[in-house]
């Protein structure tokens, strides 16, 4: 696939094929203005390629309306900036993308409490996003984008707001998802710590894929 | 947590620009009850007033826009009892007079040997004596107002009078008025001869038909007059008619600014939720759904603004009541009906008002969220 943006003549990915497996664990990297995002968000259905398509499970869902719908039940994702809705608190935060996936109040509110405790808040379920630190705002995140059970997540700098302590405990998350729940996850990074971390890396280069190696190790 | 809950945390994180716009709509609301209620009001007082002297039909100047100032020939009255069918004609005349108090009352005159003399309740006091130039009978309201009793001495337009009787009359605009006999109000107020119009009785009012004939009849014998029965009269009346629509034009030119309002609230409030709406729909939300929350939000402004402006509203024509230029003169008439509609117009005029920023914050891409990272 490709994506060309008119305003300034851009190709934000040129020729790009990658296929990602369910349960696996890849990471996208690359330098700034490499594609990552606009690779992740193609792969998401947040953006529509100019040319060549995006199959989900063989098939190619429509753009937009069809893509929504996947990323209601079948997708996650996590940003680097968390992008939980302040006024909200936790519980609410991960509540979001259930409305309309999971009837009844009270199955939401089980459903929440449920994520929380996987990702470690089960006690700051009532708390607000200002008084939360970055690491519980990224772990609300990842509950949020957990809330449909996924196949598979994608990460687009999950750690990039994040001091080196909190960022190891929210990779470690991430991968024990992958590992136990068997979602696929997808991390988009620059940083080739992170990115060293996963058996598959794809580099991308001025739009490119230049690079998609299997390591034979896992975190 | 309910998706309505969504849309009220909205609305409390900006608490003074909600409430502000809430106070909008409220301002929109009181001012098309008070305005609406007082036009209402006037016609159905001046109906209860016809209706409680018996008048089937009234004749009154064409195309006169103040009925009070109009001047019909009284010697009319003969001709207009000619008319077949007819079976009473009595003139009246009315005047807006400001008493040295300075409230308002309605001064009225009728023929001293007429029934609207002769039969009038009397809660204390007797009539004028036939040939007295100097009696009035005071409307119970205007008594009270007045702190007067029989005897007691009422200035009208520098000329000295003695009540000598109070009367219960049926409509507020009557209980607040001075009666006195026609020639003496003619003599007071320098028209001589002259009357507002005629209050017609037929000989069968029930009938429709016979109503509409002897109408016919009326208006055919004297094309110079218009007639009217009891129940058009307050609706078809230029200066109704006039009332009417000055308050449902400012009522609706208040709401529009409501609209607006709300608008202009909920376009900002998108504007700066540019992150918050697509992440929404990055996270599946379909476009209704998110539609839906925004269109919420203009209905909750108006629902507390409907709240608000009803009792501003009410409050609105207590003032109007109490005020001594107005008060009790009409008694406005706010019906639960007329409440309802006023906020289902405000209700309608907030979620339509939401539906613009709604579309708007529908055409977002996710990825301008993602974008601007």
């Amino acid at each position: 696939m490709t994506r060309h943006y008119r305003r300034g003549d851009v190709f934000a990915i040129r020729d790009a094929s990658l296929s990602i497996q369910a349960g696996e664990y890849l990471a996208i990297t690359g330098p700034s203005g490499s594609g990552k995002t606009t690779l992740h968000c193609l792969a998401s259905g947040l953006e529509h390629p100019t040319s060549g398509r995006v199959l989900f499970e063989g098939q190619t869902p429509k753009f937009p309306s069809g893509w929504t719908g996947l990323r209601a039940r079948r997708i996650g994702i996590v940003f680097q900036s968390f992008h939980l809705i302040p006024g909200l608190t936790a519980a609410e935060n991960v509540e979001l993308p259930m409305f309309g996936v999971v009837r009844g109040e009270a199955l939401r509110r089980k459903r929440v409490l449920s994520l929380l405790a996987r990702v470690g808040l089960d006690q700051r379920a009532r708390h607000r996003v200002s008084e939360m630190s970055g690491g519980e705002c990224q772990r609300t995140a990842i509950a949020r984008a957990l809330a449909n059970s996924p196949s598979v997540v994608f990460a687009d700098e999950p750690t990039g707001n994040l001091d080196s302590c909190t960022a190891a405990g929210i990779l470690a998350l991430l991968e024990t998802l992958n590992r136990e729940e068997g979602v696929a996850l997808v991390v988009i990074t620059h940083d080739i710590q992170i990115s060293e971390r996963a058996p598959r890396i794809i580099r991308l280069l001025d739009g490119r894929i230049v690079c998609d190696e299997h390591q034979d190790r896992r975190p | 947590m309910k998706l309505i809950m969504l849309p009220i945390r909205n609305l409390r994180r900006h608490p003074l620009r909600s409430v502000l716009t809430a106070v909008g709509i409220s301002a929109a609301l009181a001012s098309l009850l008070a305005l609406v209620g007082f036009s209402r009001g006037l016609e159905r007082n001046w109906v209860v007033s016809l209706e409680g002297k018996g008048t089937h039909i009234l004749a009154f100047q064409k195309g006169s826009i103040d009925l009070l100032a109009a001047a019909l020939d009284e010697r009319l009255a003969a001709r207009l009892a000619e008319v077949p069918g007819v079976t009473s004609v009595i003139p009246g005349l009315g005047d807006l007079i400001e008493l040295d108090s300075g409230e308002m009352a309605l001064l009225s005159g009728w023929p001293a040997d007429s029934d609207f003399f002769t039969s009038m309740t009397i809660t204390a006091g007797q009539r004028p004596a036939p040939g007295r130039t100097d009696g009035v009978v005071l409307g119970e309201t205007l008594a009270l107002l007045l702190e007067k009793r029989p005897g007691d001495r009422v200035d009208l337009n520098g000329h000295a009078f003695t009540v000598t009787a109070i009367s219960k009359q049926a409509s507020a605009l009557d209980d607040r008025s001075v009666m006195m006999p026609l020639a003496v109000m003619q003599q007071l107020i320098g028209r001589e001869g002259k009357v507002s119009g005629f209050h017609i009785r037929i000989d069968r009012p029930l009938d429709p038909a016979r109503l509409a004939d002897v109408k016919a009849r009326l208006s055919a014998a004297h094309p110079e007059i218009a007639f009217a029965e009891t129940g058009e009269i307050a609706s078809n009346a230029h200066v109704t008619r006039l009332i009417r629509a000055i308050s449902w034009s400012s009522s609706t030119i208040a709401l529009v600014m409501a609209f607006v309002t709300v608008l202009n609230t909920l376009l900002m409030s998108v504007s700066e939720r540019t992150h918050e709406i697509g992440l929404l729909s990055a996270i599946g939300w379909r476009p209704g759904r998110v539609l839906v929350t925004i269109v919420l939000e203009g209905f909750l402004m108006a629902a507390a603004g409907a709240a608000l402006g009803v009792g501003l509203g009410l409050l609105g024509l207590r003032w109007i009541i109490v005020h001594p230029q107005m008060g009790g003169l009409i008694q406005p008439d706010v019906t639960p009906k007329l409440v309802w509609q006023a906020v289902g117009l405000a209700l309608t005029v907030g979620s339509l008002a939401g539906v613009y920023p709604a579309w708007r914050a529908t055409r977002l891409r996710p990825i301008a969220l993602l974008r601007s990272e």
